[in-house]
């Protein structure tokens, strides 16, 4: 009787069971199932393959080649290691922790991969044990990366000894890889780690751009991560691959750079201490190649940071687009301005009479040294032999407003890498000064708020009230000239000369041509950039041709001789700013020296603009230069092949500067310099920069003062 | 009479359902120790199959022995099992908080597993020596007190769940003996007390949602059960009592309480052990401190769906200390389903009832008692085990027979079915 009793109870417990587990494992089972993989799942993101920068034609610019690493896995070692010691295991603290014990991972990976790693004759370099525990301790499911980027040598001797190491393993892990070295590196930029992780990021790259187009373009280049669902067990074990997202690779970004034309630029400007160079066809606004020296090299940016910040060259700089004196190159604006603007009355065949000096503004303004003067000179002649007098008493003629007007027109005062919404191409341009009376108020502004801001800092000390400034035609003269305050890029002289070649449309200069699409992405990323016109000069053909035809007497047989090539004319202008700067506390001889030229004349394909820091003259300095460019250009066109070098970085120097030494010795070199006339007026506000005459080479004076005598 | 003749008299039925429970374990075991990389977790597969082999030993030798022989000895084996209680408090080793094991040579025994059996002939052998004086206070208290004795120390090991399965194994054997059922009514109600004490106080007026950070108030409530009784007598008071003072609790005192309820509970509860209570009744509260077991365990077993997911296929989540003992049920449901689960809980009730069926058929009151209490023993295991599996009862962390690792509770098992065997061999006289 018990016995049943017993019995029954315990049929009833199992019911119970039963009826319980019917409950959790049919109706529930789904629930629970889903919770069991939700948590017992694991995504692992696949970077993407960084896009590729393109030149015009297709040439890789910037491409990613395969680094080969070698990784650890951990607890595959781990579980080999205690397979074979039957699951002895030994143990250590966990690093930083005096009470919790750890498998002692780095004697199991110095227990099997030593002989592997001596055979191999690969360093550990500085993974430390401590690394190795610490690895584990917190990530042991992520490999562990010994060595990276292994050489050729490495390499051969792994596949030779097949060392049988598992856990060891090689991993090949692309990397940014810039193709001829330092070359366009301005504009390539450089990629580098993500400093500043969001903390909501889901996936973080392994590098972002940081400058030049690689940061400008960062999100075309990225493209889009893939993904790996892993199951793994409580530990963290991976026991499998659920499914798989291959990441798409980013879009390639086609530049507007031509990379023989760039590598023609690049090394003929590596002749220059320091220096900016520009080609551009002048048709459309598409930069050729833009180079600035000393430069560096994008695949050892991390590496030569340091020496590269305290160089005084300032190599990471991009002198292509910073802003400069311009001195003679500004007189083409002036010029143009002065024919559109009718109460100048001046046109192409207007005379002026052009003396050695002149009088304004209440003091004497001189052309070049010791110059004998010219008489009565068209625009052309003026242009020819860069006749200071001429463009002082021009451009007071016409007026600060029209030349700034001109000035505004041809691109200069404002950034011009940038796309239709204002977003920066390239980091860093200056968008320049074309000084006027507005100039003067805001600094007389900013002069006094500064003022104002130090008595409030200082109650007691007092400061001198500012000396305020007030345009006057001495600064329209030595504006007119290109002196003063004037700062304008090499990018914004080509593209002045961009518009004069074809006929006076100026275009915005263009570096991007389009953006891919990421391949096989749904959405597409694809973009345009088209190209853009940014003004008309609104001078006529025949005003536009004077000039032209002055520029190409320039070459023919004025200032810019040396520009010149056989094999079609080249038109162009010389230019020579006076500039002192500050060098390891000297007060220092910096000219900047230009040509900006086209060619050919009757037909332009190419502007060249070539600017020199510490040279001697533009004529002397830069139109060897830019006739080698002409000259390379043309035999490109020919069909002549050319090779294409990987490039070292260009370093830079301060050769052509000198001690601020202002006598009769240093005269043969030195261009018409003209500082004692501009600070001899005492009503005269001195410019930050001493105004100056034109000058050029040592040759052309010679033939200059022949001819004017 | 020759052994051998004498074995094959043996209950084949009990025997096969033992056997296939035995290896079916083994596989088991296997299964969940597979990926773990704990040290000394992958013999644990060849250290059960010995077990089960010197359990086959224990138990062929307790099937031929003539359990009325052993009823003779135990006395002594009663006080043996006591004192090797005792030396396991002295000089036991403690494992994951326990002192619950000795070591003798190369193996680790559980002192607490065969003294169950030490316990039941122990308890029949009072039962049937002092049979005359059943229905007497005293007898009841006598017996009473030799079930607390090895529990006592169980529990001070400590153990509670081993402790707790005397309770059912003194039920139904004075039951069966006859002891009056107002005696029997006061052990039911101790439990049902100990079961009330758990919800209303331990619970309801702590855990359920009214206080958020759990630490702090399981300690005052360990303080509160274990600490200044005398002073905080009421519930209500309890509530109220000022927050612990870690110097006066320490260290924690005995026990001598009038309330008997609190007594069979366990009157100094351990933090951990009011985190399985509140666990138990609400799993989510904590599901990563004290809830995790149970719901690793629910979501294994729930994942297995109707027909499991097959051999060897598991992620592991179980506890990786505890998949291949405790929770070796889960690890079941996981891979064999609601299907295998099923045939599993028959297989086990089978056994149990095949048990229950040979003591009704033992020819005297003592193999009858014998196979209650060895009955009663598998049944308290079972579904204590399957029970917390589920959630349908509270974690306490004992094997499952016959199929959970552990080589002390397999030997004990096969011995205790071999003198259920015993009982069946000799239930004629030859």
């Amino acid at each position: 009787m018990r016995v049943r009793i017993l019995t029954l109870v315990l049929l009833a417990g199992m019911g119970y069971l039963i009826w319980n587990l019917y409950h959790i494992q049919v109706i529930s089972g789904e629930e629970y199932s889903s919770r069991m993989i939700s948590q017992s799942t694991t995504s692992v993101l696949l970077p993407p393959a960084r896009g590729v920068i393109v030149d015009r034609n297709g040439v890789a610019l910037a491409d990613n080649k395969a680094s080969i690493d070698i990784d650890l896995y951990l607890n595959v070692l781990v579980g080999n290691y205690l397979k074979s010691k039957k699951g002895k295991r030994p143990l250590t603290l966990v690093p930083g922790s005096s009470t919790r014990k750890m498998t002692d991972v780095a004697k199991i990976v110095d227990d099997t991969t030593r002989d592997a790693v001596q055979a191999l004759g690969f360093d550990m370099g500085n993974v430390t044990s401590r690394d190795i525990l610490r690895h584990y301790d917190q990530k042991p499911n992520v490999p562990l990366r010994i060595a990276r980027n292994l050489d050729f040598a490495t390499l051969s001797r792994i596949a030779e000894h097949n060392v049988n190491v598992p856990g060891l393993e090689e991993t090949a892990r692309p990397v940014r890889n810039y193709d001829y070295g330092a070359f366009a590196a301005h504009i390539l930029g450089n990629v580098g780690k993500v400093e500043d992780v969001p903390t909501d990021a889901s996936y973080v790259p392994d590098v972002i751009g940081k400058d030049g187009i690689e940061k400008s373009m960062d999100e075309y280049l990225q493209g889009v991560p893939g993904a790996k669902i892993l199951r793994k067990n409580s530990v963290g074990y991976i026991m499998g691959v659920d499914a798989i997202k291959e990441p798409l690779s980013g879009g390639t970004v086609y530049l507007s750079i031509d990379a023989r034309i760039q590598m023609i630029a690049e090394q003929e400007m590596r002749s220059v201490g320091r220096g900016a160079c520009v080609v551009m066809d002048p048709t459309n606004g598409d930069i050729l190649a833009m180079v600035s020296v000393p430069n560096f090299d994008p695949n050892t940016y991390s590496s030569e940071l340091g020496r590269m910040v305290n160089d005084a060259t300032h190599p990471l700089f991009n002198r292509a687009i910073g802003g400069y004196p311009v001195g003679s190159e500004f007189k083409v604006v002036t010029a143009m301005a002065a024919m559109k603007n009718p109460q100048a009355k001046f046109g192409p065949n207007t005379t002026i009479n052009s003396p050695a000096a002149v009088w304004m503004a209440g003091r004497w303004w001189k052309d070049w040294d010791n110059n004998p003067g010219e008489g009565d000179i068209t625009l052309k002649t003026a242009l020819q032999w860069s006749t200071n007098t001429f463009f002082y008493q021009l451009g007071v003629r016409t007026g600060i407003k029209s030349i700034q007007d001109m000035a505004a027109l041809c691109g200069m005062g404002r950034k011009l890498l940038v796309d239709e919404d204002g977003n920066e191409i390239i980091r860093g341009e200056v968008p320049g000064v074309i000084p006027g009376p507005d100039y003067f108020e805001a600094e007389n502004k900013k002069k006094l708020e500064a003022w104002k801001n130090w008595n409030k800092a200082n109650p007691k000390a007092k400061k001198p009230y500012p000396a305020l400034e007030r345009w006057s035609d001495g600064h329209t003269a030595n504006t007119s000239i290109g002196q003063g305050f004037v700062k304008i890029s090499p990018l914004q002289l080509a593209t002045t000369m961009s518009a004069i070649a074809n006929g006076g449309t100026v275009y915005y200069p263009r570096l991007v041509l389009h953006v891919s699409d990421i391949p096989d992405s749904v959405e597409g990323d694809e973009k345009e950039y088209p190209v853009r016109k940014l003004a008309d000069l609104g001078v006529t053909a025949e005003q536009l041709n004077a000039v032209r035809q002055g520029l190409r007497a320039v070459v023919a047989e004025g200032t810019g001789r040396k520009a010149g090539i056989s094999d079609f004319q080249v038109a162009g202008k010389t230019g020579t700013a006076q500039f002192w700067t500050v060098i390891n506390g000297v007060r220092s001889k910096d000219y900047k020296t230009w040509f900006n030229g086209y060619g050919p004349f009757d037909k332009p394909r190419y502007v060249v603009t070539i600017l020199v820091e510490g040279g001697t003259s533009g004529g002397g300095t830069c139109g060897p230069i830019a006739s080698r460019i002409f000259k390379r250009l043309a035999e490109l066109e020919k069909g002549t092949s050319m090779d294409m070098p990987y490039l070292s970085s260009a370093v830079g120097n301060f050769l052509g500067v000198k001690a601020d030494v202002i006598d009769a010795s240093s005269a043969d070199d030195t261009p018409a310099a003209t500082p004692e006339t501009p600070s001899a007026a005492p009503e005269f506000s001195q410019p930050s920069l001493p105004a100056g005459g034109d000058n050029r080479g040592k040759p052309n004076d010679m033939q200059r003062r022949t001819r004017g005598r | 009479m020759n052994p051998v003749t004498k074995i094959l008299r043996l209950n084949w039925f009990l025997f096969t359902l033992m056997a296939a429970l035995t290896v079916g374990g083994i596989f088991f075991i296997k299964s969940a120790t597979s990926y773990s990389d704990m040290p000394g977790v992958h013999p644990l597969v060849h250290q059960q199959e010995m077990w089960a082999l010197a359990g086959l030993a224990a138990f062929l030798f307790f099937a031929w022995v003539d359990y009325e022989i052993l009823l003779r000895f135990a006395l002594p084996i009663f006080i043996l099992s006591v004192l090797s209680l005792v030396a396991v408090l002295v000089f036991g080793e403690t494992i994951n908080g326990a002192t619950s094991w000795v070591r003798i040579g190369r193996f680790i025994l559980q002192p607490a597993e065969p003294s169950k059996i030490g316990f039941i002939l122990g308890m029949t052998w009072m039962l049937l020596v002092l049979g005359d004086y059943k229905k007497k206070l005293w007898f009841f208290i006598v017996s009473g007190i030799m079930a607390m004795l090895p529990a006592f120390l169980i529990y001070k090991q400590p153990d509670l769940g081993t402790a707790l399965v005397f309770f059912p194994m003194t039920f139904i054997i004075m039951w069966a003996a006859g002891i009056p059922k107002r005696y029997l009514l006061l052990l039911v109600l101790m439990v049902g007390a100990g079961f009330a004490f758990a919800y209303f106080i331990v619970y309801k007026a702590l855990w359920d949602g009214t206080v958020k950070d759990l630490a702090p108030a399981a300690e005052r409530a360990a303080f509160m059960v274990s600490g200044r009784q005398d002073s905080l007598p009421e519930e209500q008071k309890l509530k109220l009592a000022p927050p612990a003072n870690p110097k006066k609790r320490d260290p924690a005192p005995v026990a001598e309480e009038q309330d008997p309820a609190k007594k069979k509970k366990g009157v100094i509860l351990k933090p951990y052990q009011l985190d399985r209570i509140k666990t138990f009744f609400n799993p989510d509260l904590d599901p990563l401190g004290a809830g995790w077991n149970i719901r690793q365990s629910l979501n294994t077993i729930g994942s297995g769906g109707f027909k499991g997911k097959g051999y060897v296929n598991e992620y592991g989540y179980l506890p990786k200390n505890i998949a291949y003992n405790d929770f070796i049920f889960a690890v079941i449901g996981e891979e064999v389903g609601f299907v295998g689960c099923t045939l599993f809980i028959l297989c086990q009730g089978a056994l149990i009832m095949g048990i229950l069926y040979v003591a009704g058929r033992s020819k005297d009151t003592g193999g009858m008692l014998i196979c209650l209490g060895f009955a009663a023993l598998l049944t308290a295991h079972f579904f204590q085990n399957v029970g917390m599996t589920i959630n349908a009862l509270p974690i306490t962390g004992i094997p499952l027979p016959f199929t959970s690792y552990g080589g002390s509770f397999l030997v004990t098992c096969m011995a205790g079915l071999g003198l259920v065997q015993s009982v069946w061999i000799h239930r004629k006289n030859f």
